[in-house]
């Protein structure tokens, strides 16, 4: 698969895409990474696959449309700079903690407890909708297509058909958020 | 236009230059449009991080390096199996009389319908089931909403019986029963509709292998989980779950 393609196969919100990038370089990115920043593999992994999300985020929000270096650079480069960042907050982290005598650690962990429990109401009201809505609002919102593309996808009549339905949609899904109380921005 | 369609617009960064004044102008005098605009811009987001884990999710199950480990494997599961083989012959013949005893280990196990399964919103209308449409269907509808299963559950028998009610109806009748913890009943009706073209296809999966794995009918179970990755809907990550926590069971 050639870039380009790569490309296109994320903009259509195939998975193919994804997986023939992570089973590309993953061994390579792993190995690389674990020894140059002195990281254990199973976060190098963490940084490689988040390094793919960012990859296919660019690409569906139409900030990449055709990758200028080899694929591997790209994503080495992203990979390189999640990892420095994370090293660097790590770092300030510490030194905060060392200032102020602190317990980060049980505040940090808490944050994660909030969040996944968060995720997990979010999990649980997406279900609530019937599938079709849901499925509605991802093609729009996470793989950013058009209406048009919409219509085509789920086979409806026309494009109006799709708005109406996209307003239904999000209006329901608003109002639930609401009522349970999930909303985090 | 839409109010949404302008918040899409403004969040997706497709405005002009001079809408985009003016909407912030506006955004800026009014509170009101200002917590509309928040709420959509979260609605957006939790979308976008939910399917963001899925990706997770699917690229982690993935793993790595599988040609380098592909030995170690291949030998692991030849050694496994016939340790397993050995294992059943062994039982077989020295303890033929477990039936029971086997039931009552799987009951043991936690629950997948506990922890997985939460009652499914009902945004039926009169208008949506259009010729079904009848006071019945609304009045045991209706009882689902308030929670009133057991109620709700006499009348969805009935209308089942008489093969009166849609699709949809009988995707919240099995509901009902799965949520009074009858899953072979509740698993009846799933299967009945499961093939055909709704709404529910990828959740009346999710739910059946739910029932099939608390059942003990494992490999049923991973066969709809399968059903449901291939899917690629919202019950997409869970059943991943389950997958990855069944296979590092073996």
């Amino acid at each position: 698969m050639n870039k380009q393609k790569i490309i296109e196969e994320l903009q259509a919100g195939n998975q193919e895409g994804l997986t023939f990038i992570y089973q590309r370089y993953a061994g390579e990115f792993i190995g690389f990474v674990s020894k140059k920043y002195r990281i254990d593999r199973d976060q190098a992994r963490d940084f490689y696959i988040e390094s793919i999300i960012e990859f296919r985020r660019n690409v569906v929000n139409g900030k990449l449309l055709e990758l200028k270096s080899s694929l591997k650079t790209y994503l080495f480069t992203i990979g390189r700079n999640q990892i420095l960042n994370y090293l660097r907050d790590n770092k300030l982290t510490y030194v905060e903690e060392m200032k102020d005598n602190l317990n980060h650690s049980d505040t940090s962990h808490q944050i994660v407890m909030e969040k996944e429990e968060r995720m997990k109401a979010v999990q649980i009201i997406f279900q609530q909708l019937p599938e079709n809505c849901y499925k509605l609002l991802k093609l729009f919102y996470f793989d950013h297509m058009n209406t048009k593309q919409i219509q085509i996808q789920m086979n409806y009549q026309n494009e109006q058909t799709v708005r109406t339905r996209k307003y239904k949609c999000s209006q329901k899904l608003k109002q639930l958020f609401v009522e349970q109380n999930v909303m985090d921005y | 236009m839409e109010k949404n369609d302008l918040f899409d617009d403004y969040l997706l960064g497709r405005m002009s230059e001079m809408d985009r004044i003016q909407f912030e102008k506006k955004l800026a005098g009014d509170k009101v449009f200002e917590e509309e605009l928040q709420l959509h811009r979260s609605m957006a987001r939790q979308i976008e991080e939910h399917e963001e884990n899925h990706i997770r999710t699917y690229l982690q199950a993935l793993g790595y390096n599988r040609n380098a480990k592909l030995k170690i494997r291949t030998i692991a599961i030849a050694a496994l199996s016939i340790a397993a083989a050995f294992v059943f012959i062994f039982n077989f013949l020295s303890n033929n009389k477990n039936n029971h005893e086997q039931i009552a280990f799987s009951t043991e196990k936690p629950s997948y319908i506990e922890a997985y399964f939460t009652a499914p919103t009902n945004y039926l209308t009169a208008e949506t089931r259009g010729t079904f449409a009848n006071s019945e269907i609304e009045t045991a509808l209706s009882l689902y909403d308030k929670k009133e299963y057991a109620k709700a559950r006499e009348l969805f028998e009935r209308l089942l019986k008489e093969d009166a009610v849609d699709y949809n109806t009988r995707f919240y009748a099995a509901s009902t029963l799965l949520l009074l913890g009858e899953r072979s009943e509740s698993s009846r009706v799933f299967e009945a509709i499961e093939y055909e073209d709704g709404y529910f296809k990828s959740q009346i999966k999710f739910y059946l292998a739910l029932i099939y794995l608390d059942s003990g009918k494992r490999s049923q179970s991973i066969s709809k989980l399968n059903e449901v990755v291939a899917l690629d809907s919202m019950f997409h990550i869970e059943a991943l779950k389950i997958l990855n926590s069944l296979e590092s069971e073996q």
